[in-house]
């Protein structure tokens, strides 16, 4: 089958590799009819994750066709059309059961290695590192889904694969990082990166209830989607203006009641403190830039949330732990917990609250993977969110 | 405990070069170099499962299973309270010994004993504590070695180490596995040995995964 798998920084291959088979009672192997490039897809293609190999099967955002079922699984039959949660979570541990499931205590084989970079390990997820279990990934025509009576979401009829997709990821990543802001209604809320996850974190923060919504972006296109699709009340281009300075004149010299970071570890900024950041990871002296994090710390208000779902891997340099501490500032973050909103959102998209497939701008087939990559990473295009369909044939434009 | 499963620890954390884990794996080297005398080795790990202590206990006491999630024992037979282990050691070679078990509270406590003879004497003690607010088990093992003497005894010293508690970690990683749900967890690539890229396994890499259950 074909697969589009890393083989190094910038480098992707669209090869074949051998069809998943069932290792495990509870596993469901899936043909992938639509799978998605995240923006954390990004960071595995520029370098910045450890512990890949050449040759990793890429892609942690899939749906798709139950073809074939382990003995033990009692939820799924063959034929279903189902949604992949990215994280791999057993159902049956600690974690799990306490609805932390990117924390799964099991699904992680290679755990060692999570627990030597971060103490403890989270959940394994589907491709993406080795410290992270080493999983293949589903940017393939064929997925492997371990505990498959746990995980993947029956997709009932009526919907297409682009209005439920993104449940697999981004639309429940986007929401928690809202819900983490704890908005009861009028509230501000800042959202750092208006990337496909930070689209859905404005759309959510709107569904919670915020009064203002302010996205800091530096592509027009982005913010243009942020305000005519997502819900943002402002934007602030941080080419343009101080985002401080925007952020004090729209909050009265407040301050944001909660800031959303949906940057990471590889943010841009306009200041020398980028130029600091970038030489500092190019020379492993630091692994993440952590520029969109710091100025969300400093722009939020005394006593404010600042709600992390950008994703970062290691270390970060000159943390402002001051203002976290001297400003009663409350730090929240973790890698989303899918499960917990697959049903919630799947009915948010049902009665049409919120589509989340605004984000969408490219189609193209999995056999594009490298280009499509590129034009994501590039920012070519207006390129906010591609989707690539193993079926289609190379060369072919579906948008 | 196979070296080459040591192969992907170095490149994993190699690639990254921050060091977190080469500052661990240099202060080992760093004190192993410092004194090539042979002494014993004594191994620590730690894990919870969500089983009763009976549970853990039971299927702990029936030592046959321990080559279920002990991934360097490769059989435990037991009879008239003795028992035989057979285990890959150090640079391919293959250790059996006798051994005996030395306490044994139910639901609480077991520990064994190589006996006269072994080539590598070794001990273990596992104890079984209930976790506070309804986590199940803590399970807490206790591995040591005492290497034989002179230079073979220096590398067998030397091998064990460097096969640290990590392995044994994963063991119990395992067993709570096991126990949690009933099989190993398996991705792509763990069921390799050493570095493998994470894509489907080929027909032909099947007999790879151990106790396979079949569709």
């Amino acid at each position: 089958m074909k697969a589009n798998c890393w083989y190094g920084k910038k480098e992707l291959r669209v090869e074949n590799v051998p069809e998943p088979k069932i290792l495990s009672a509870g596993d469901a192997i899936v043909r992938v009819t639509s799978t998605a490039i995240c923006g954390s897809d990004l960071h595995l293609y520029n370098g910045f994750i450890p512990s890949m190999e050449k040759g990793d099967v890429l892609g942690h955002e899939f749906m798709g066709e139950v073809v074939e079922l382990g003995a033990g699984v009692k939820n799924l039959s063959v034929g279903d059309r189902v949604v992949v949660p990215f994280p791999i979570a057993c159902g049956a541990c600690n974690a799990c059961l306490g609805g932390l499931w990117s924390l799964c205590e099991n699904s992680n084989p290679n755990a060692w290695m999570a627990e030597k970079m971060w103490g403890h390990s989270p959940a394994g997820l589907f491709g993406y590192s080795h410290m992270l279990g080493g999983y293949a990934g589903g940017q393939a025509e064929y997925a492997r889904v371990p505990f498959a009576d746990v995980g993947p979401l029956k997709i009932p009829e009526g919907l297409t694969d682009e209005q439920v997709l993104f449940l697999s990821d981004i639309f429940p990543t986007g929401y928690m990082g809202a819900e983490m802001c704890d908005i009861r209604g009028g509230e501000v809320i800042a959202v750092w990166g208006a990337g496909p996850v930070g689209q859905l974190a404005i759309a959510s923060a709107k569904l919670f209830g915020a009064e203002r919504i302010i996205a800091i972006d530096r592509y027009p296109y982005r913010l243009d989607m942020a305000r005519e699709r997502a819900g943002a009340t402002d934007t602030i281009n941080y080419e343009e203006i101080d985002v401080l300075e925007a952020l004090r004149e729209l909050t009265g010299g407040r301050g944001p009641d909660a800031c959303i970071d949906a940057v990471g570890m590889e943010a841009h900024a306009s200041s020398a403190m980028y130029a600091v950041d970038r030489t500092k990871q190019a020379l492993m002296l630091e692994s993440d830039r952590p520029l969109a994090l710091r100025e969300a710390i400093r722009a939020c208000k005394n006593g404010g949330i600042v709600s992390v779902i950008g994703v970062y891997g290691g270390f970060i340099d000159s943390f402002p732990m001051g203002a976290i501490v001297n400003r009663s500032l409350t730090l929240k973050s973790g890698q989303c917990h899918v499960h917990r909103y697959l049903r919630p959102l799947l009915e948010h998209i049902q009665r049409g609250t919120l589509d989340p497939s605004f984000v969408i701008t490219h189609r193209l087939p999995l056999s594009d993977a490298p280009r499509a990559y590129e034009l994501f990473f590039s920012r070519t295009d207006g390129c906010e969110k591609v989707v690539l369909k193993p079926s289609a044939t190379n060369g072919a434009s579906l948008s | 405990m196979n070296v080459l499963t040591h192969q992907p620890v170095a490149r994993a954390i190699g690639l990254f070069g921050l060091g977190v884990g080469i500052a661990a794996v240099a202060r080992r080297t760093l004190a192993h170099r410092a004194s090539r005398t042979v002494r014993p080795v004594t191994l620590n790990a730690r894990i919870t499962i969500k089983r009763e202590p009976e549970d853990v206990y039971r299927f702990w006491r029936d030592l046959s299973n321990i080559p279920l999630f002990m991934r360097h024992v490769e059989s435990v037979t037991e009879s008239d309270g003795h028992s035989s282990w057979c285990a890959a050691g150090p640079l391919g070679t293959q250790l059996e010994w006798e051994a005996e078990i030395v306490a044994d509270r139910t639901n609480e406590r077991l520990a064994w004993r190589s006996l006269e003879g072994a080539t590598i004497g070794n001990h273990g003690v596992v104890e079984f504590r209930r976790a506070p607010r309804g986590q199940g088990t803590e399970v807490h093992l206790e591995l040591g070695f005492e290497p034989p003497l002179g230079a073979v005894g220096a590398h067998v010293a030397r091998w064990f180490e460097q096969i640290p508690e990590l392995e044994l970690a994963g063991d119990l990683r395992r067993l709570k596995q096991i126990l949690e749900l009933g099989d190993v967890v398996r991705s792509d690539a763990s069921i390799h040995r050493g570095p493998h890229p994470a894509r489907p396994v080929k027909p032909e890499e099947l007999p790879l995964v151990r106790g396979m259950v079949q569709s």
